[in-house]
């Protein structure tokens, strides 16, 4: 059975008259990067301060770790990391000093600052003012504290914001190699499908408040129809046979089909069919919606209920 | 207990190389130079002066300037750019997930703010020792003599007038730890500080918390009908920050994290 480190029921928050979270169904698996995807404005960071107690849900319940969150319970709170929007830094302390004022608090070691800094390689750069860092820098130091304590979940919202091209790929690099080298669960928001794409194993798509979609990046791939486009001598004809074998093609001008398939396994399926019956084929082309597609298809139709499972 | 002191080492750790920690010292070192300018300027008038231990009007000077004018400005700027140490990056969405209890940053945060409060009362009772031996030295006339210092009463003095301003202090960091904006901070303290000056006189400026400090320090120098009025002071300096400080706390601690 699947552990789940966070699971939220029905989360819900309200900011006057405007819902920006709406009974969320959470469900993040252990040893995961859980890819929170959605637009600017979509209810991400409401989500993510409700899950650590930054702020109070209105209506629906958070579970971390197999248990309830409690907003004075703080033991939970050892075992996360966490790092949200920007990061929370002193930039008149040099970068090991943001760390020793996280050590402090969290009651750790000197070994845990070094540690901390080897992991987003900032050593070199530990006894310089966090000011003077570039933002990719900041962003690591960020990542550090947050990772100060080892934790078993780090929650990170739009880590990558604000980054140039090399930070965002050194922040991503780091990211995918916590699951495998560190044993951490990443659960992670962005607003950039490609982000997520590259790095999560578990998607979730919220919109105007609701988790429109949850589960794997195939599940999600898996809901949305594959076409194999056909290029053909007889298109009228090989439309015919197509339909009497129980295919639904169309016929798109000129020597073209499109017919809706099922993978790789179908378009040869296809190709061999119309030979069989003497008819030529110039061209066979799988054609898969990207998760780009899906998610700009998802999140431009009006708002449904949550949908997709998890295991 | 634990957790407070780590939280008290992490904002010692947090004010180094701050401007809050300089002005511990530049503040009262303003008020020690204007002094020392008068002293100079009006030489003729002070070296005239013997009827009386000369240290005690030299220091009546200054505590009153001190007290009344420059140190509810200086809790106002203390407070303000210690909370801004959190706000300036929303620092807060990193502390409150940390595995220390909400309250414990307050309570730190006003330790903290005590601290450095208490430090710029020493500095300024020091710089003052100095002030004074050094006007000494350029003209012995003044009377200023360092066998004459009157170290109880003086130190007395500066001591009650830090506990009378320990409700100022709960009040100022409320203020800034309540709104980000800075301005708020400033507007608040300037104005409570300017209103401090015109009621001083009246008899609501016995129960107005940033006159408290000013009254003190009167009390301890020559006015006998305010040294009536100590224990009346203290209770609501001292006592009254303690209980605004709690209940500030309660307050801020109970909010989102927006």
């Amino acid at each position: 059975m699947t552990t789940h480190l966070i699971e939220t029921d029905k989360l819900t928050r309200w900011f006057g008259r405007l819902i920006a979270v709406n009974s969320v169904d959470l469900r993040v698996p252990q040893g995961s990067i859980y890819g929170f995807l959605g637009p600017n404005g979509a209810g991400k960071t409401t989500t993510i301060r409700m899950l650590l107690g930054l702020i109070r849900p209105t209506a629906g319940t958070v579970r971390l770790f197999g248990a309830p969150l409690r907003e004075k319970s703080v033991e939970h709170r050892g075992r996360i990391g966490s790092l949200v929007e920007t990061p929370a830094i002193y930039p008149h302390l040099t970068g090991r000093e943001n760390l020793e004022v996280i050590r402090e608090l969290r009651g750790g070691t000197r070994a845990q600052v070094a540690y901390a800094l080897s992991v987003v390689g900032l050593e070199e750069a530990a006894d310089r003012p966090a000011g003077h860092y570039s933002q990719g820098m900041v962003q690591r130091l960020g990542l550090a504290q947050a990772l100060f304590s080892q934790p078993e979940l780090l929650i990170l919202d739009e880590p990558t914001n604000g980054l140039d091209p090399a930070g965002i790929h050194e922040v991503r690099d780091l990211i995918r190699r916590l699951p495998g080298e560190y044993g951490v669960t990443v659960f992670l928001s962005s607003h950039l499908l490609a982000e997520i794409e590259q790095m999560a194993t578990h998607i979730g798509i919220i919109q105007q408040g609701r988790l429109i979609f949850q589960g794997t990046p195939d599940e999600l791939r898996g809901r949305y129809q594959d076409y194999v486009r056909l290029q053909v001598d007889q298109p009228e004809a090989a439309q015919q046979a197509l339909r009497q074998l129980g295919w639904q093609a169309e016929h798109n001008g000129n020597h073209h089909l499109r017919v809706a398939a099922n993978g790789p396994a179908d378009a040869a399926l296809l190709n061999t069919q119309l030979v069989t019956r003497g008819l030529n084929v110039y061209h066979v082309e799988l054609e898969q919606p990207s998760l780009e597609d899906i998610f700009l298809q998802l999140t431009a139709a009006p708002t449904v209920p949550a949908a997709g499972g998890l295991s | 207990m634990n957790a407070l002191g780590r939280a008290l080492r992490a904002e010692i750790l947090k004010t180094r190389r701050t401007l809050a920690l300089a002005m511990t010292v530049l503040a009262p070192l303003i008020i020690a130079v204007i002094q020392f300018a008068m002293y100079m300027q009006n030489r003729n008038y002070y070296l005239g002066r013997q009827a009386e231990n000369p240290w005690l009007s030299f220091n009546q000077n200054v505590i009153v300037f001190w007290s009344l004018m420059m140190l509810p400005l200086f809790v106002t700027l203390e407070t303000a750019l210690l909370s801004g140490l959190e706000y300036n990056r929303k620092n807060w969405t990193l502390l409150y997930t940390l595995p220390v209890p909400r309250w414990v940053f307050y309570a730190a945060k006003e330790l903290i703010s005590l601290a450095l409060i208490a430090l710029s009362n020493a500095a300024m009772f020091g710089l003052m020792l100095l002030t004074g031996i050094i006007l000494q030295a350029i003209n012995p006339g003044y009377g200023l003599s360092a066998a004459l210092i009157p170290w109880a009463n003086m130190l007395q003095a500066y001591a009650l007038v830090y506990l009378a301003s320990f409700l100022i202090i709960s009040i100022h960091l409320w203020v800034s730890s309540r709104w980000p904006n800075f301005v708020v901070a400033l507007g608040v303290g300037i104005g409570a500080t300017v209103a401090a000056v015109l009621i001083f006189q009246s008899d609501w400026g016995r129960f107005y918390p940033w006159t408290l400090p000013g009254l003190l320090a009167l009390s301890t120098t020559n006015k006998a009908d305010l040294s009536m009025s100590i224990p009346l002071f203290l209770a609501l300096g001292a006592g009254g920050g303690l209980i605004f400080a709690l209940l500030a706390g309660w307050n801020i601690t109970r909010r989102d994290v927006l």
